[in-house]
């Protein structure tokens, strides 16, 4: 009698399971339209074997899907970021770990922080599964546009001086603490990268951080902003003669770190 | 604070009058204190904890009350710059971890608040908690349960996961009907059958993330996510005589869920790794014992494929888990034979394994186990073995115990293991780890009350497919050989004092490097402890160094950092 009832309710219950739900459209996506310049620090790491999984996601945000409102730089900081035996370059850097560190917490590579910001909806302040940057950036895009940020660079090839000047324009009054970080970094490096199992020889490595040459975490700016109320600064610093300044460009990014850390623009420029 | 308001009433509600039953109190405290100590070298840096905040802690009180078929409880966990939740970082927060009511009125069984349940071995549904893992996903809601008769009963349950001190969006609910049964007059020959439906609705803000992932995909790799993803089981537990055989099949409806060896095409024409398919899943599991006279044999099987089931299917690691699927190794207990454990894998795994365990006499015994554990699809890019198979696991770990009445027992034994650390730990350019481990452990009873236990295994790694090139010198896998030994005084009832090693004998690849001269160090990690027992409360003290490992719990595991500092750690049950 039992074993009837038992295959009844089996056929009631998984008969449930056969009801249709409505079926889910996916919308074409479309970009929104904002003058927001972003900034997608990426970690990564040569011997980290999901990388350049995170680096061609950043690559096609960068000049496919949001072109000129993305500026990357790839952070190879202590993690997963030892050369391989088949490397010719140590990317890391005193200044991509302390910046490393600062965009903890993060539970594995790669991970992104797009614009700094800690998203509800993320457990963690780097983001670590490049699927989902694409929809972080269009939401950062989609929120008010409240800074103009101008770049210009000077670069002396004798005593590979470098000047970058940065004009900020807030376009509405605010209160915080501004933060300004200058960041050089390369790209176009042939070099080996782990790429799942394998190792790829002639992998080009891209945004990679080089120097900060302001304070990592940014260097005072301002604790009041108004309106159209320009504010310029000067950063000098020599590049490492090891660097090719044809493959280098300058980011500069603005935050206000009271309460957070979010960057309000970012830009990028070529060096020279 | 709403909670602890809803706690308290329900105690002061529930406390005993004059003139009526007595409720009983129950509950338990576990805390652990970390001091941590920075050891650059190790690894134990790098981390608010080891860089300025000098010490951790976490610890749930609980506390249960039963009064006249009432039963209701709560937990307070606290979790100051802790770095259980994520071992890179410090995590600081409080409260009602935990809190339930239990009514049990005639037949009828009813549960409200943090449930802990199980269907069948959890292949569909588990609500479990391991602290070690800072795993608990309780339900939040409300669970019936109905006697039908003495052997057969059926409940059901809705909620959402629990996440630490918030839930989890997704909605999930489930049913299950479980007997017993007896097929002869005897109980000879009996079965007890059981049948569970579970299903995840999304929220919309799931399925948001979840449209956003795909929108960013190129039309080929597009797929339809769905909200609602169903899941059920069918088990049963055959006993007759000496034999017990289990057996379970489940099977889940599609859904969207993240596979990292699916391969996907970026927009700028590179291939990657890791995309969100649509696909259906199974698990079959079957375990078949059978023991008489000293001897007990256990064969296990079990095939699982694309059975990976979160209340958020963007969540990874050990996040959002709403099943669990039985581990198919042994679990081991000696440091050494336990350095290397696998995690279960949810989306393709064929696993076997059998354990047979012989007592020959009142002086000696011996058990044998082998395990073995591979991978079927071809994923793509990794290079799979000639059978077409790829092999994550292995292992073979034989022993022999030997008891001179109660005066001392010597148990000995060796472990042959193979493990994939590429897939178990994320790490690369690394062939299976192989290893050899003989192991030792002696315990003699100086007198009634005290005993002194020697325990000691030394691990050699070996590389079999190891060519000789006289440009490169060999450097063995992963850290290399290790030694360990360990010695533990007891007395009876109160004290243990334990003092252990871990030697790296002959250092691997990622064993630390004298950065002078860039050889690899062969580092000792000392451990010394002591542990005081009074009743049912439980003191210990340790200072450890500990090189990073894997921690596991049925086959649900982390990566554990290396470690330096102190331990202080308290139980206490009342």
């Amino acid at each position: 009698m039992m074993i009837r009832q038992f295959i009844l309710f089996v056929l009631i219950v998984a008969s449930l399971s056969s009801c249709n739900e409505k079926t889910v459209i996916i919308p074409p996506f479309e970009a929104p339209v904002s003058d927001r310049v972003i900034l997608l620090e990426e970690l990564t790491g040569v011997s980290c074997q999901n990388c350049p999984k995170g680096a061609a996601t950043a690559q096609g945000l960068a000049t496919s899907v949001f072109p000129g409102q993305v500026v990357v730089v790839a952070v190879h900081g202590g993690f997963l970021s030892d050369p391989l035996s088949q490397s010719q370059f140590d990317f890391r850097n005193d200044d991509a770990e302390e910046l490393e560190d600062y965009l903890k917490p993060w539970l594995g590579k790669p991970a992104a922080t797009i614009n700094r910001i800690q998203f509800d909806t993320e457990s963690n302040f780097g983001i670590d599964d490049p699927d989902k940057w694409q929809g972080y950036v269009a939401d950062v895009l989609e929120r008010p546009h409240v800074m103009e940020l101008q770049l210009a660079s000077e670069f002396n090839e004798n005593t590979r001086e470098l000047t970058v000047n940065v004009g900020a324009i807030p376009l509405e009054d605010m209160t915080g603490n501004f933060r300004v970080t200058v960041m050089l970094t390369e790209g176009g490096i042939i070099d080996a990268q782990l790429d799942g199992a394998v190792i790829i020889d002639d992998y080009e490595h891209n945004h990679v951080l080089r120097d900060i040459i302001t304070e990592v975490e940014g260097t005072s700016l301002a604790t009041s902003l108004t309106k159209n109320e320009v504010l310029n600064r000067t950063y000098t610093s020599i590049v490492d003669p090891s660097w090719d300044v044809d493959h280098m460009y300058v980011v500069a990014a603005v935050a206000n770190v009271d309460g957070g850390k979010e960057v309000l623009q970012a830009a990028e420029i070529h060096l020279n | 604070m709403q909670k602890l308001t809803i706690i308290i009433i329900s105690f002061l509600l529930l406390s005993p009058m004059y003139g009526q039953e007595k409720g009983v109190f129950s509950g338990g405290l576990e805390t652990n204190a970390n001091f941590f100590i920075r050891d650059s070298l190790i690894g134990a840096n790098n981390i608010p904890q080891y860089d300025r905040q000098l010490f951790g802690a976490e610890g749930w009180f609980n506390l249960n009350y039963r009064y006249q078929g009432f039963e209701i409880g709560a937990r307070y966990d606290y979790f100051m710059n802790s770095n259980l939740r994520n071992p890179n970082f410090s995590y600081t927060d409080q409260g009602i971890g935990r809190w339930y009511v239990k009514k049990k009125i005639n037949k009828l069984g009813i549960t409200v608040g943090h449930i802990i349940d199980q269907i069948g071995s959890g292949i569909i549904y588990r609500a479990w908690e391991s602290r070690p893992l800072l795993i608990d996903n309780a339900l939040v809601g409300a669970r019936l349960d109905y006697a039908i008769n003495e052997n057969w009963n059926v409940r059901g349950f809705t909620g959402k996961q629990r996440y630490l001190f918030e839930t989890n969006p997704g909605v999930i609910k489930g049913a299950t009907i479980e007997g017993f049964h007896s097929l002869s007059d005897s109980t000879t020959f009996t079965v007890a059958p059981g049948f569970g439906i579970v299903n995840r609705t999304l929220s919309d803000e799931n399925m948001d993330q979840v449209i956003n992932i795909i929108q960013g995909y190129l039309p080929e790799d597009q797929v339809t996510p769905v909200y609602n993803v169903y899941l059920m089981t069918l088990f049963n537990t055959l006993t007759y005589k000496n034999f017990t055989w289990y057996v379970e099949g489940a099977y889940k409806t599609e859904e969207v869920f993240r596979d990292p060896f699916a391969k996907r095409q970026e927009i700028n024409g590179t291939t990657t790794l890791g995309k969100y398919i649509r696909d259906d899943g199974m698990v079959g599991y079957t375990s078949l014992s059978f023991a008489k006279s000293g001897f007990g044999i256990t064969l296990e099987a079990k095939r699982t494929k694309n059975f990976n089931f979160r209340s958020d299917p963007t969540m990874a690691l050990n996040l959002g888990l709403v099943n669990f699927i039985p581990p198919m190794n042994r679990q081991n207990t000696y440091r050494l034979n336990a350095r290397y454990s696998p995690a279960t894998q949810d989306l393709d795994e064929q696993a076997y394994q059998v354990d047979v365990k012989y007592k020959l006499n009142k002086k000696w015994s011996f058990l044998a186990n082998f395990s073995n554990i591979e991978r079927v699809n071809d994923f793509g890019v990794e290079v799979l073995d000639t059978s077409g198979k790829k092999q994550l696991y292995r292992e073979l770990f034989l022993g022999a115990t030997y008891k001179q009445k109660r005066d001392w027992s010597l148990t000995a034994g060796v472990q042959l293991l193979s493990y994939n650390q590429e897939i178990y730990e994320g790490k690369t350019d690394v062939p299976l780890v192989r290893t050899v481990t003989p192991y030792l452990d002696i315990l003699y009873k100086l007198s009634r009350k005290k005993s002194i236990r020697f325990e000691t295994q030394y691990m050699y790694m070996y590389d079999p497919d190891h060519v000789d090139d006289p440009d490169k010198p060999f450097v063995k896998q992963d850290y290399g050989d290790w030694f360990f030994a360990l010695v533990e005084i007891g007395m009876a009832p109160h004290w243990i004092f334990e003092l252990s090693g871990m030697f790296n004998a002959a250092p691997g690849k990622n064993s630390p490097t004298d950065s002078e001269t860039g050889e690899k160090l062969k580092i000792f990690y000392p451990t010394v402890g002591v542990y005081y027992t009074n009743k049912a409360n439980r003191y210990g003290l340790r200072y450890i160094k500990q090189v990073e490992g894997i921690v596991c719990s049925g086959g649900v595991c982390r990566l554990e950092p290396a470690f330096s500092g102190f331990k202080f750690n308290v139980t206490s049950n009342f």
